[in-house]
């Protein structure tokens, strides 16, 4: 078998023996979302209104908690070290352990979210480009929240740090994302929207590998 | 031009601290270093550094007499490095670390020497157990089995013998004479004193000076 | 080696940038005094009433300046962080690390005079016009800077990595910018437009002294404080010991 398919094998084999620890996001998207009724109003002209914005912070604060300790086990146990010292490439090496972690944590959000939309008086005929937009944003969310956890990976108690790292990093996505949803919701056009998602999409799976691994090296490097 | 290892002036910093201002040393294929000296004097750190992992904040280092760099693919390939840590994940067995780590190497199947490193170091039989379920000195045999199942010209061994039983720890000195008698290298940092029959090229002592 | 590289190696090295950060450090600061001075009162009496907002444009002699060099001094944080990491130069690491606070508060700045500036322009504080929003961002953005590089035990450690968020927050300001931008226009907020595409010379000469002595200022407290952040780094290398001995 090619090693590096072996290697993603491994990792989602891993994530999926922990999965009651890959739950607890979904939990938390679920409690989250069903919260806004009870705190707002139950007024479906007032969810509508909010719904988008609601299921992409919703998401991001979701996406966000479980990647704050994606390398702390491995660091731990001593198994980044064998990573960094592989003669291989350690960014393709994070790029598919990021991937492993959207695949069993952040595609249940998506897969959640059309009951989200039920509560919140989503229309129906805009959950494409909602599904759509997620999609793109929650990868991209992954990879900038992994840069966190690789920056922070040496430190015991990150979890506010990260976010304080993050939050301004993924303001764009939560802009981009969220009005796409919006704006398919009253019958705009939300293609320009979903274009730039992509392109911050593309811009981050391209570049922010290199810096997760710069990150993860640097935290080595005493 | 000389054959195997050469390390010219090197300096040892952990943060801001000076660990040693130059440190020069030869070792020949077939040789190996002791290293002692007490806790914080730097074995690690050296041990990191030669690995790739620490940075190198001067000095040269030189194979085969040409000077190279410690985070190229090809030093990596050629070397082995053994933490602390034993670099098992827990939740996965010894046989399955073993192959993780295969994949880590870049090698596509190597169940025949993963087995004979377990063999080796008689851990067949807890091969499936998940490592989190395992004694230390059991987690340390399995990550010995690396040195069997992958070859490497060159060991760093942080402690290897650390939580190794008596039968461990001679199973360790054979290994490492074969490793050395097939022109392998190796550097340990160690308290423990190590096997007669073994008789280090150096002993640095790391530590006295600074 | 040519001439201006050896210039470049000796000035990167902190006992060589130590000595000399002190004569330039009171030029700028001398500098940035008399500029200040100047732009103030050119900026406070010489230049006109506006004849729609009065006397509170005159806040722009401030808030301008501070929003331009809150944004320029995280390019310089990116840039030294950049030469940390390629070249490891460790002279760029304090250089980074002494801008972040100073950044911040130009940042902050900006923040509270931009809303002062609101209050009489739309009638509160605080309106979610696309700068103060890209500021607020960008201030959050200086805190994960501060806070990251200060976290470790190891200063080294925390260097390199605030150095590496620090590249990353510089591809991300712009982006921030556009998509800040993007929204404002899809909600038609209230945009403040005024006196950036027309300004009288009267009222723009002040602002552009202020401007140049807010960098003058800036790079008289980075000297300065650079120069106690290596110490800090060096603290056991003979050079500091000598130099705080006497």
């Amino acid at each position: 078998m090619n090693p590096w398919i072996q290697f993603f094998r491994s990792e989602v084999g891993l994530s999926w023996r922990e999965r009651r620890r890959a739950l607890l996001p979904l939990v938390f998207f679920v409690i989250v979302a069903s919260l806004f009724p009870l705190a707002m109003s139950p007024r479906p002209l007032i969810l509508k209104l909010i719904a988008p914005g609601v299921i992409w912070v919703d998401v991001m604060l979701a996406t966000f908690l479980g990647l704050e300790s994606l390398f702390r086990q491995d660091y731990e146990e001593g198994v980044l070290e064998q990573w960094i010292l592989s003669p291989s490439s350690l960014e393709l090496r994070v790029f598919l352990k990021v991937i492993s972690f959207w695949t069993v944590t952040s595609l249940p959000l998506i897969v959640m979210s059309p009951i989200l939309i039920l509560w919140l008086s989503f229309p129906v005929r805009a959950l494409g480009i909602l599904l759509v937009g997620l999609f793109l944003g929650t990868v991209t969310l992954s990879f900038l929240g992994a840069l966190g956890a690789a920056l922070t990976v040496s430190l015991r108690q990150s979890g506010m740090l990260v976010a304080i790292l993050l939050l301004p990093l993924a303001t764009p996505i939560l802009i981009f994302g969220a009005h796409s949803a919006l704006l398919a919701a009253d019958k705009q056009n939300p293609r320009p929207a979903l274009y730039l998602l992509a392109t911050l999409f593309f811009l981050t799976v391209g570049l922010v590998p290199k810096a997760i691994s710069t990150a993860l090296k640097v935290s080595y490097e005493v | 031009m000389s054959s195997g290892l050469a390390i010219r002036a090197l300096e040892l910093r952990r943060g801001r601290r000076l660990l040693s201002r130059s440190l020069s040393f030869e070792l020949a294929p077939g040789g190996f270093i002791e290293l002692s000296g007490p806790n914080g004097s730097g074995k690690s750190t050296l041990l990191r550094v030669l690995s790739g992992l620490g940075r190198l904040e001067a000095g040269e280092l030189l194979w085969d007499g040409r000077s190279f760099n410690c985070a190229s693919d090809e030093h990596r390939s050629r070397t082995l490095y053994l933490a602390h840590t034993d670099g098992l994940k827990g939740a996965l067995s010894g046989e399955e670390n073993l192959h993780l780590f295969a994949s880590l190497r870049q090698f596509r199947d190597r169940s025949e020497e993963i087995q004979e490193g377990l063999d080796y170091y008689e851990m067949t039989g807890l091969k499936s157990v998940p490592c989190l379920r395992l004694s230390q000195g059991q987690r340390r045999r399995i990550a010995l089995s690396r040195l069997r199942a992958f070859p490497a010209s060159l060991w760093l061994l942080d402690e290897p013998t650390t939580a190794l039983d008596r039968g461990g720890i001679d199973r360790f000195a054979d290994h490492l004479s074969d490793h050395l008698a097939a022109g392998g290298m190796a550097i340990l940092a160690t308290h423990q004193s190590l096997p007669e029959r073994l008789k280090p090229a150096i002993r640095i002592a790391l530590g006295r000076s600074s | 080696m040519t001439q201006f590289s050896l210039f470049f190696h000796r000035l990167a090295s902190p006992p060589h940038f130590y000595e000399l950060s002190k004569p330039w450090g009171r030029a700028f600061s001398w500098i940035a005094l008399v500029l200040i001075l100047v732009g103030l009162f050119g900026g406070l009496w010489l230049a006109p009433r506006d004849f729609q907002q009065g006397n509170g444009f005159r806040i722009m002699y401030v808030h301008v300046p501070s929003a331009w060099m809150s944004l320029f001094v995280f390019m310089v944080m990116a840039a030294s962080a950049f030469v940390g990491l390629v070249w490891r130069m460790r002279l760029a690491y304090a250089v980074a690390a002494a801008s972040a606070p100073l950044g911040a508060a130009f940042t902050a700045v900006a923040l509270v005079t931009g809303s002062l500036w609101g209050k009489p322009m739309w009638g509160t504080y605080w309106v979610w016009d696309a700068r103060l929003t890209s500021e607020l961002i960008l201030f959050f953005l200086y805190l994960g800077f501060i806070t990251l590089n200060r976290s470790f035990e190891d200063q080294q450690t925390g260097d390199r990595a605030a150095a590496i968020l620090a590249l990353v927050g510089a591809v991300d300001i712009p982006i921030v910018h556009y998509s800040v931008d993007w929204w404002q226009t899809l909600h038609q907020g209230s945009s403040f437009k005024g006196l950036t595409s027309e300004i009288a010379p009267s009222m723009l000469w002040p602002l552009l002294v202020m401007m140049t002595g807010f960098m003058f200022y800036y790079g008289w407290l980075v000297l300065w404080r650079t120069r106690s952040e290596i110490l800090l780094r060096e603290s056991d290398r003979e050079w500091t010991k000598r130099v705080v001995g006497s």
